[in-house]
């Protein structure tokens, strides 16, 4: 909504003393965000209002005329323009030298300036200027001619054209979103308010506007008279309308505005149309009452007697009904459309817009003005529906005061006397449903400063509330109030003291801190491990990426994985985001596919929410889910589970298959967590454990090569923790991948169960350690884990006189069916420096065990 | 040929061309079949050459039908093929030329490190900050849901059905009527029910999600954090105050704040705190758009509905939230003009700052 300085001032006149900057900022910080500013009069410096003297045939160029115009300087100037429509006695615009032309800007985009051009041998002095040169409308037809009575003005030769023609304003702009709570504010009027609240000035309302005035009188000797004709209004559609009401006018001229009302509303960014609609808008504009204007003749009438009969009954669409609006477009109606009709057919679409058929045209005379208060759920609801946002609509989506049609429509009627020539014909119809109006509070003052948070004098607060329109007694440290129709927003204490704090000013309120005591906030245990996660996955070098939580179904098959189970989104505005994640992988491997041209080697991770239909909390052991969101116990019962899943994958150019890298990363971060895990291909594990992965798992094993895949699980308790692998060569190809790629997901909520993040810091031994390489050939079939599992039999036998730790070092292929591995034992004693002969024992124990797989020591 | 002779020639034709693709194990088998069948030379190129012998008026419909044919047998093969590729690559996948329990290949026991550092992602980074100074401050951290019920994101904090407010979110909507969360909020009710007693201190963080058309400023998916105090005589002094605190260890350094009214259903009053932009000392720079001001966090004190629902009489205690979107930090921070940079995973923008 933008607003006109020099409107408020009529309202706020002393409103005059304050300087603009100043005012904008406290409208900002007290009412809302001031989305512009535009002081008009600087477009205008310099131009002046010319009378032209005479004019006179080009000697030279028949295109051409010249024009003497007085500029209220000594001598005239000569002015040598193209534009014929000037003549002797007229008032234009004139442009100096040295001026800039206010809203043309040349071919580069630079303002232009004015100066002296010679035009066919006569230099031509200034310019005279046409309407769009002005930027006040698009017509650039010939001079714009300066009528003193349109203007409302005595026109001087030499005087500014900003002050001519109300140009010396400031012009103000205010987001409709800053105001979704204040429909009063939509309006001059409101704005006025407003500010004569926040500096304690008088609001001047006229008389007649005042709400103690009843229709009668309103309508002054005429309401007695019978009129030639008679208005019935019928609300069928009773939720959506809060008043109704209308007037009958005939003998209506309808043509162009004045220019004191067009230049107005152009200012306001309105543009103007005829003067009907243009009266319409300026009431809308000035009083927050939108309006309508129907072609009496367009509606379907009874004669009675002398008298002729309109009905209009706002209805619901029925079904299929169409109107073509007066854009001209054709729009079926939802049956939750409020309409404006004539009993029989729509007139128009309720507080968003005419139909054309009913609207005014040249030819009109008898006309029917609406001023009405519909229900903002009504008009809301309509206009998203039908896609339809017009200044109406905006204005009736918030809550407006009905009190206000029947005033709006006198002011209405006075213009289109005034303008129009119009007469009343009719007495204002008027449907008034029974509603609430204003509230009654009863508000402590003690309560207010403690809200607050400063010292208060009870004189302001009730300046400031009457200001507001409310009505205040204070009674023994309590206000009793009662706020005005428009504010339906004052409805409980909190919103009176909103209303105080804004007023008085935020920067008024003294910040200071709460008073607290000393407390130390530790992260949940849960907390600690996702951090600790971040924190070291980077620490071995791999970047944290993020996915939207949002999947397609594309993405799901690229990677040869159902998209069965993932949540769809109703109302997604497009493909990308059109399910819920339920694994993180895919997302990843795609972002390894982008990102594999971009540097040689590299590894990403992610952490992210997954969530599966079907599975959520109801009947689950809330103590086995160490994730935050199961802290809130059985109000989550019946919610998805979002467990919470790290992925992590490498693409990598060296000979090692990218299982092997990959796993290596993540033996390291599971070391750090202290879990110990071991990686098992899911054949050749016991049923009990492979038929019981989770779906999430099942499902990812497929975009992986089965041959490269495994199970991650917990090394003590064989509990499944996650998935490890290498694409499939389909997945691959549908991402294109072409160096070595693998990929892993598990879920952090198992890693809580496991994990410790308390180190456990042990004294070395204080006798010498020894170190000893082992290799065994054994039958290739043989898997490296149960070497692992022989050498661990033995040193847990050992580990009552000696520590050992083991490295692996190599694994060698040397002859067909058989395959060398490598080891370096390190022995520490614990008791005493080993001796030889139990390294020899030691040994023996080794080669026993590992006799029982086939191997043999090299 | 006779019209009748080709028909049957070509069912016949078809019968052999499904039976012997049928039996095809290796691609080259099923070559050899689009040799024999469809290619040059083949039995339907001698088929249609035979087309010629016909009256007039049955070459068309025969012609057609054998181009049909011709059609299907391609396609057949079309689809012969790539299953038996994907069999191929099925089978190759299927074989398990690695020892997965083994810490690296048979013969290659170099597992190289990643030598480049890893980086958090830049939200992550801002994330933990953030949380760092909300801790230090008493706040008890949460991470929100992100999807959920109608009652958390909207009936609980104040917006009934039919509240005019729940369009201005843009909530996506999943098809069993869960709402992946337009605002961290969804979670004030939760914890004024888990933690019961004040003072009340959380701090909420997480996804965010509104459905709207991405652009470089816009994305359906963005990151909040906000602050949650409940306490008795909690007031819109001490709202400002911890606001300002916060912002100032945020930014490490003084910054100077500016209030203005905001409309948020789930408090009263509702503000909008802007800070002097500490980019440029309020002078106008890229970061605050020229305009001096940066929009930092949306507050109020928590509507009377909300603490109720919460477990707390609002006639006993008033509280205050505050919030803030993450993302924009992290674009101000970094100078990032597009938005979407920070969902597209490039690792040269994820490793820019190493």
């Amino acid at each position: 909504m933008k607003y006109s300085l020099n409107q408020i001032k009529k309202y706020v006149p002393e409103v005059s003393s304050i300087p603009v900057p100043e005012l904008i900022s406290r409208i900002w910080t007290s009412v809302a965000e001031v989305e512009s500013v535009e002081d008009l009069s600087k477009k205008f410096e310099g131009i002046v209002v010319g009378k032209i003297l005479s004019v006179e045939d080009h000697p030279k160029s028949e295109k051409l005329i010249i024009a003497n115009v007085d500029i209220g300087k000594t001598e005239p100037v000569t002015v040598v323009t193209a534009a014929h429509n000037i003549s002797k006695g007229d008032f234009v615009p004139y442009i100096p030298v040295g001026g800039i032309v206010p809203s043309i800007k040349s071919e580069s985009g630079e303002p232009i300036e004015i100066g002296i051009r010679t035009m066919a041998g006569i230099p031509s002095v200034g310019m005279l200027a046409s309407e769009k040169e002005l930027g006040l409308s698009d017509n650039h037809e010939g001079i714009m001619i300066l009528l003193p009575e349109e203007l409302k003005h005595e026109l001087v030769a030499g005087e500014s054209l900003s002050v001519a023609l109300e140009l010396d304003d400031v012009i103000f702009e205010i987001e409709n979103k800053s105001l979704t709570h204040r429909g009063d504010c939509f309006s001059i009027v409101g704005i006025s308010r407003e500010i004569a609240a926040l500096y304690g000035f008088e609001l001047i309302i006229p008389e007649w506007q005042k709400a103690s005035l009843s229709i009668p009188n309103l309508l002054g000797p005429e309401f007695d008279k019978v009129m030639p004709c008679a208005l019935k209004i019928v609300i069928s559609a009773t939720q959506a309308v809060e008043r109704y009401s209308a007037i009958v006018l005939d003998g209506v001229q309808v043509r162009k505005s004045p220019q004191w009302l067009q230049h107005y509303l152009s200012k306001l960014g309105v543009s103007s149309v005829n003067n009907v609609v243009d009266i319409t808008n300026y009431v809308m504009l000035e009083y927050g009452q939108p309006m309508h204007a129907f072609d009496a003749s367009t509606l379907v009438h009874k004669k009675r007697e002398d008298r002729i009969e309109y009905t209009i009954d706002v209805r619901y669409a029925k079904a299929g009904e169409k109107i073509v609006t007066l854009d001209n477009k054709e729009k079926v109606l939802p049956a939750i459309a409020p309409l404006i009709t004539d009993s029989e057919k729509p007139l128009g679409i309720a507080g968003i817009i005419g139909g054309k058929d009913s609207g005014i045209t040249e030819n009109s005379t008898r006309i029917i003005l609406e001023a009405a208060v519909f229900n903002k759920y009504a008009i809301r609801n309509t206009s998203m529906s039908l896609g339809i946002t017009t200044d109406a609509s905006v204005v009736f989506s918030r809550k407006q005061d009905p009190e206000k049609t029947a005033r709006a429509l006198l002011r209405a009627v006075h213009l289109l006397q005034e303008l129009c020539g119009a007469e009343v014909v009719s007495s204002i119809a008027d449907e008034y449903l029974p509603q609430k109006l204003g509230s009654s509070l009863v508000v402590s003052h003690e309560k207010m400063e403690q809200f607050i948070g400063i010292a208060l004098s009870p004189v302001r607060v009730v300046a400031i509330l009457k200001a507001l329109g409310c009505e205040v007694v204070k009674k023994n440290g309590m206000y009793r109030i009662d706020t005005p129709s428009w504010r339906p927003d004052i409805a409980i204490d909190e919103d009176v003291y909103e209303e105080i704090a804004r007023i008085v000013g935020y920067k008024e309120i003294v910040p200071e801190l709460p008073k607290r005591g000393i407390f130390g906030i530790p992260l949940s245990r849960y907390e600690q491990i996702k951090q600790a996660s971040f924190e070291t996955l980077s620490s071995i070098g791999i970047v944290q990426a993020m996915n939207f939580s949002f999947v397609s179904k594309a993405l799901y098959d690229r990677c040869q994985m159902p998209i069965t189970d993932a949540r769809s989104i109703v109302n997604a505005i497009s493909p990308d985001v059109q399910y819920m994640r339920k694994q993180i992988a895919p997302g990843l491997i795609e972002q390894l596919a982008k990102n594999q041209y971009n540097t040689n080697r590299f590894a990403l991770f992610e952490l992210g929410k997954i969530s599966r239909k079907g599975l959520n909390y109801s009947g689950e052991d809330l103590s086995t889910y160490h994730m935050p969101e199961a802290r809130f116990g059985i109000d989550e019962l019946g919610l998805p589970i979002e467990d919470e899943h790290i992925a992590v994958g490498i693409v990598d150019d060296s000979v090692q298959p990218g299982f092997f890298t990959l796993k290596h990363l993540i033996e390291q971060y599971m070391q750090q967590l202290h879990v110990e895990i071991r990686t098992a291909h899911i054949s050749d594990l016991p049923k009990k454990i492979s038929n019981n992965i989770p779906s999430w798992a099942k499902e990812l094993l497929v975009a992986l090569r089965s041959g490269r895949s495994a199970l991650l699980l917990e090394k003590g308790t064989n509990v499944f923790i996650g998935v490890i692998g290498e694409p499939a060569t389909m997945v691959r190809k549908s991402f294109g991948l072409t160096k070595q790629v693998a990929i892993a997901e598990f879920s952090l909520n198992r890693i809580a169960q496991y994990a410790s993040l308390e180190p456990q810091y042990r004294e070395p031994s204080k006798f010498p350690l020894v170190t000893e390489d082992y290799c065994f050939e054994f039958p290739i079939e043989v898997q490296y884990e149960n070497v692992m599992l022989a050498y661990q039999k033995v040193n847990v036998e050992l580990q009552g006189e000696t520590a050992v730790k083991q490295v692996p070092i190599d694994i060698y292929q040397k002859r067909e069916g058989f395959k060398q591995v490598t080891h370096r034992l390190i022995f520490t004693p614990k008791n005493g420096s080993l001796a030889d002969t139990q390294l020899r024992l030691y040994r023996a124990k080794y080669i026993a065990e590992m006799a029982k797989l086939g191997g043999k020591i090299i | 040929m006779s019209k009748k002779t080709i028909e049957s020639e070509l069912g016949s034709i078809l019968k052999q061309v499904t039976a012997r693709l049928s039996k095809a194990n290796t691609l080259e088998e099923v070559y050899a079949v689009r040799n024999e069948f469809s290619g040059k030379g083949s039995v339907l190129q001698q088929l249609l050459q035979s087309l010629k012998e016909l009256s007039p008026e049955d070459r068309p419909l025969v012609g057609a039908k054998v181009n049909e044919a011709k059609k299907s047998i391609e396609s057949d093969i079309e689809r012969a093929l790539l299953f038996l590729a994907n069999k191929e690559s099925i089978e190759k996948d299927e074989q398990r030329d690695i020892d997965v329990t083994a810490p690296f290949h048979v013969s290659n026991p170099h597992v190289a490190p990643f030598d480049s550092i890893g980086t958090p992602h830049p939200l992550q980074y801002e994330i933990n900050r953030m949380l760092d100074i909300f801790t230090s401050m008493g706040f008890i951290p949460f991470e929100g849901r992100e999807l959920d019920t109608d009652y958390y994101v909207f009936d609980s904090l104040n917006m009934p059905k039919e509240h005019p407010a729940r369009q201005n979110w843009d909530t996506f909507r999943t098809e069993d009527n869960l709402i992946p969360t337009p605002h961290t909020s969804n979670m004030q009710v939760r914890i004024m029910r888990h933690l019961k007693t004040a003072p009340l201190r959380a701090v909420i963080y997480g996804r965010v999600a509104r459905n709207e058309a991405a652009d470089a400023v816009h994305g359906h998916t963005f990151y909040q954090i906000e602050g949650l105090y409940i306490d008795k005589g909690v007031s819109v002094s001490n709202m400002i105050a911890t606001i300002n605190a916060f912002v100032e260890a945020f930014f490490g350094r003084k910054v100077v704040g500016k209030i203005q009214p905001g409309y948020f259903p789930f408090v009263e009053p509702g503000i909008e705190y802007m800070g002097q932009c500490p980019f440029c000392d309020g002078v106008g720079c890229v970061s605050c758009k020229h305009t001096g001001w940066l929009e930092l966090v949306g507050a109020g004190m928590i509507h009377p509905n909300v603490l109720r629902e919460g477990g707390f009489d609002p006639k006993e205690y008033s509280g205050f939230a505050w919030g803030l979107g993450l993302d924009r930090m992290v674009m101000q921070r970094n100078g990032i003009q597009d938005i979407r940079s920070l969902f597209a995973s490039d690792i040269r923008f994820l490793q820019s700052t190493i």
